[in-house]
């Protein structure tokens, strides 16, 4: 297969992971689909995660995804001779969730009270929120086993791109904050009055047996310090390692820019490797041709047009910071016929 | 119709769906439409945790003096909530500077959640319409999971009270009304009914209505008044068999998607839904919107059909 070299493609044959962010609706995930195949084009051994509740990867790959199994779809591209290999995966949420407290557990009777208690249930639900811990702990359990050359990690929808990154570091508060010593060590209790009286209102305000589940519930969280910590520790490492590029698709609207801005901002605070912007589905490419256009059809092309010129002011925004811009196509992007013909536009 | 209407109308509406399918557009339009409509009374638009707004910044744009703008954000209207609930204030202030309170509130799944829509929840009583544009699906479904999720983990006092509370209202058709847009392509179609079946399992009772947003068809149609008809009789094109990804000329482009956008809609073609035509997405859009939007309440109370402006 003959690819252009480009900077994407210098990302696809040297990086470990890549996180693809940006906010929904602008083809992340089919995005992510397309780097992954590029890479396996270029003949690395692939995997592509998705933590996607609405299963949009399933039907970008047009194959029948299960959660929590690992799918090779290296075959289904037909890419001929001596390709990499492609796989795709996007796990379960709970069985995740409860591997992960296992794992960090000192013992299986820590695990079972954890897994047990009724916030954890919750927690382990779909759009609990808890969505972005998960992906991290995913992404850096398959990182370890070194089974692929790359992975390509679509990162899940969130409040923002930003609550991702911030996801080890919230969690690792957590066993840092003096109020978690004083909770789980009933004599320090006594001497907390200011504590005390914040419990006795959260009481208050929802219930008692809430709080005893809270409080037993941190209780057996305090035990698995020693493996969450180092969890996150591994988390916060592999996200900041040279090897692990992010990447934002974005779509080249002017409304977008300011959380370009913020998004780029936030990369570098966090010392997180920034390799650029994908501008998806542009319409700046498409000529305007010279064939009479019919009355009815005047004020859409207008539109059409005036988005073209806005997309050129938000491109030119962003300078050298835009790695590629996508073309907007006819029509949808499903099954691997198409995610190859846009893997190929990547170059 | 007749749904969307009837949504439009309640007291509290949310306004849902994918990334990118100009929820913030309709819900402006729609409270701008809402506040043009009923000038007497006081119309609340709210935007979740707007970064680049001052966090629970209320503000009013002096062209619509009954229309407030509300950033709501998680911290602010955990104080406030909690202020409400404790009563004494030098007992908020404990009670919220803890820092394991404060840490329960920003760090823990569902809380963040549970307090913005608690907040959303209160301010419903000071106006007679609050409609929200809410985030796109996954953390969108993901704020009223939390609420249904703290009223099975709270055993008792005014936490969980509220928690039922809410629930009731947002199951309720006559005090709710869920609107998910939705734009004419396949994933976001298919996605809108998704979560529309995700909303039903919540609320039992309460239908969302759906909006299409940003349909080519209707902008390329002369007459003033949206057509009411679903698709075109006869044969439609494949887009499957087309063997180019790549549009020739904007005109071939414009066809195509045209023709797309027929082929995509037999997803819901049995469904009821509002269209509203691709307009410019910059600042003018609200106010397009807007224009186009006493249509959609052409039918409900008889106040409304004085509508003041309209686009034919």
């Amino acid at each position: 297969m003959n690819l252009s070299a480009n900077s994407i493609d210098a990302s696809l044959r040297q990086a470990k992971v890549i996180v693809t962010c940006g906010t929904g609706g602008v083809g992340k995930t089919t995005l992510s689909a397309a780097l992954a195949i590029r890479a396996c084009m270029l003949g690395r051994k692939v995997l592509v995660i998705t933590m996607d509740p609405a299963k949009r990867l399933a039907t970008s790959l047009g194959i029948d995804l299960h959660p929590g199994q690992m799918h090779e779809v290296t075959s289904a591209l037909h890419l001929g001779a001596a390709p990499g290999q492609l796989f795709a995966l996007m796990p379960d949420t709970r069985e995740a969730f409860e591997e992960f407290f296992r794992s960090i557990s000192p013992t299986p009777q820590v695990a079972d009270k954890i897994i047990q208690s009724p916030i954890f249930q919750i927690l382990a639900r779909d759009f609990s929120g808890a969505n972005e811990y998960m992906a991290l702990k995913k992404l850096n359990q398959i990182a370890q086993t070194q089974t692929y050359d790359l992975i390509v990690l679509d990162t899940p929808p969130s409040r923002s791109t930003l609550q991702f990154f911030a996801a080890p570091q919230t969690l690792s508060r957590f066993f840092e904050e003096k109020w978690f010593r004083i909770l789980v060590n009933p004599a320090n209790r006594l001497m907390a009055s200011t504590l005390n009286k914040a419990i006795g209102l959260l009481e208050k305000l929802t219930g008692r047996g809430f709080v005893i589940k809270l409080l037993e519930f941190v209780s057996a969280l305090f035990e698995t310090e020693k493996g969450f910590r180092q969890t996150l520790s591994e988390s916060t490492t592999l996200l900041r390692s040279p090897t692990t590029e992010f990447f934002l698709v974005a779509s080249p609207s002017p409304e977008m820019a300011p959380e370009i801005h913020s998004f780029i901002r936030s990369i570098g605070q966090y010392s997180f490797h920034f390799s650029g912007i994908l501008f998806n589905r542009a319409l700046s490419g498409i000529p305007a041709g010279d064939r009479p256009v019919p009355e009815n059809k005047k004020n859409a092309m207008e539109i059409l047009i005036e988005l073209q010129k806005k997309e050129g002011w938000v491109k030119a925004e962003f300078g050298d910071k835009v790695l590629k811009t996508m073309p907007e196509l006819v029509r949808d992007v499903h099954g691997l016929g198409d995610l190859i013909h846009v893997a190929k536009l990547l170059g | 119709m007749e749904n969307l209407i009837r949504a439009a109308t309640r007291g509290l509406i949310f306004v849902g769906g994918k990334g990118g399918v100009g929820k913030t557009s309709v819900s402006l339009g729609l409270a701008r439409a809402l506040a043009r409509l009923k000038p007497e009374q006081k119309i609340l638009w709210v935007q979740i945790e707007n970064p680049l707004l001052e966090a629970g910044q209320k503000t009013t744009d002096p062209k619509f003096p009954n229309l407030t703008h509300l950033n709501c954000e998680a911290s602010t209207a955990f104080e406030e909530y909690a202020g409400i609930k404790i009563g004494i204030p030098a007992l908020t202030r404990i009670f919220v500077r803890n820092s394991f309170v404060s840490y329960l509130s920003k760090a823990s799944p569902g809380i963040h959640e549970l307090v913005l829509l608690g907040k959303i929840w209160y301010e419903r009583e000071h106006y007679a319409h609050v409609i929200v544009d809410m985030p796109s699906t996954g953390y969108g479904l993901a704020m009223f999971q939390s609420t249904k999720n703290f009223s099975q983990l709270f055993s008792g006092g005014p936490f969980y009270e509220d928690s039922i509370k809410m629930l009731k209202t947002f199951s309720d058709p006559q005090q709710t009304g869920q609107i998910l847009v939705a734009l004419p392509e396949e994933m976001p179609l298919v996605e809108t009914l998704e979560l529309e079946g995700f909303l039903l399992r919540l609320f039992p009772g309460n239908a969302p209505s759906l909006v299409l947003n940003r349909s080519l068809t209707l902008t390329t149609q002369t007459t003033g008044s949206p057509p009411r008809e679903t698709l075109p009789s006869g044969e439609l094109e494949n887009p499957e068999t087309w063997t180019t990804l790549t549009p020739r000329d904007l005109l071939d482009y414009l066809d195509r998607r045209i023709a797309l956008e027929q082929w995509n809609l037999q997803r819901w073609k049995d469904r009821d839904y509002a269209r509203l035509p691709y307009l410019l997405s910059d600042q003018l859009e609200p106010q397009l919107i807007e224009q186009t939007s006493p249509w959609l309440y052409e039918r409900s109370a008889d106040e409304s059909r004085s509508s003041p402006e309209s686009k034919s």
